[in-house]
């Protein structure tokens, strides 16, 4: 298994769950020229990212390239329990994905 | 003898299609729980009034002291601009983050449920000093608050 691009921990204080999210992801705008080659870089950057409990669409959000790279994304949520597993997924526009599950805290 | 030949390897093409098929049916699922339907039209968007009719919103927004933006005055890294935005209108669906004055204006839209708690944080990259702009859709109305960054040193494209 290929070593995960997210980091992600949940954490429950005082009813409210704060989700934070690290992705490893360059983020390219396709603005950006290649200094040796004087080439644009292409745009490679994420479009999607969800959050699930289960079947339950928990959050969503999409993203423009104008995200920083390696983003970080924090949100909170509430009704949720402790040891409830949420599941944080994303998809950039080559359409690759990770995912990764993470037990609130 | 030849007719058996070629019978067997009628089932066996058979047989591989049907595999094909389970396969790029099995990778199809993948997209249907992340929604991909990513707008490229409005995060493409040169400026900001395209990027919000391609999103379906054609009326302008009310200022509203109702969404709090919270960013430092002056950005010593464009690249990693931190923004957090919250907010307390009851009914808020959708929360949008702008940049003016970048190439894409649209940074980010996050779609708000009964679960979440109004609040979102995300870093940003700017290429100049520029009014940062939030924008919440609650209902049929849209809301915004702006703030300026100042960029002090180098940008980022």
């Amino acid at each position: 298994m290929a070593k995960k691009n997210i980091k992600m921990r949940a954490k429950l204080k005082n009813g409210i769950v704060t989700v934070k999210a690290l992705i490893k992801h360059p983020m390219e705008t396709g603005l950006r020229k290649d200094k040796v080659t004087g080439f644009k870089v292409p745009a490679y950057h994420i479009t999607e990212i969800t959050c699930h409990r289960k079947d339950d669409l928990l959050f969503s959000c999409q993203w423009g390239p104008g995200v920083s790279k390696d983003p970080f994304l924090s949100f909170t949520l509430k009704d949720i329990k402790s040891g409830d597993i949420l599941n944080l997924s994303y998809i950039d526009n080559k359409g690759q994905t990770d995912s990764l599950d993470v037990k609130v805290k | 003898m030849k007719r058996r030949i070629f019978l067997k390897g009628g089932v066996l093409t058979g047989f591989v299609i049907t595999c094909f098929k389970i396969i790029a049916g099995s990778s199809l699922l993948l997209p249907v729980k992340l929604l991909a339907n990513w707008n490229k039209e409005a995060f493409q968007a040169t400026d900001m009034k395209t990027a919000n009719t391609a999103l379906g919103d054609t009326t302008p927004a009310i200022e509203s002291e109702h969404i709090f933006l919270d960013v430092k005055d002056i950005a010593e890294n464009a690249s990693v601009v931190p923004i957090k935005v919250s907010t307390d209108i009851d009914n808020a669906e959708v929360i949008r983050i702008y940049v003016e004055n970048n190439p894409n204006p649209l940074i980010a839209t996050f779609k708000l449920t009964q679960y979440t708690d109004n609040f979102v944080f995300i870093r940003t990259k700017m290429r100049e000093t520029s009014n940062v702009i939030a924008m919440v859709k609650a209902g049929d109305h849209l809301y915004m608050t702006k703030k300026q960054i100042k960029i002090t040193a180098g940008g980022c494209d």
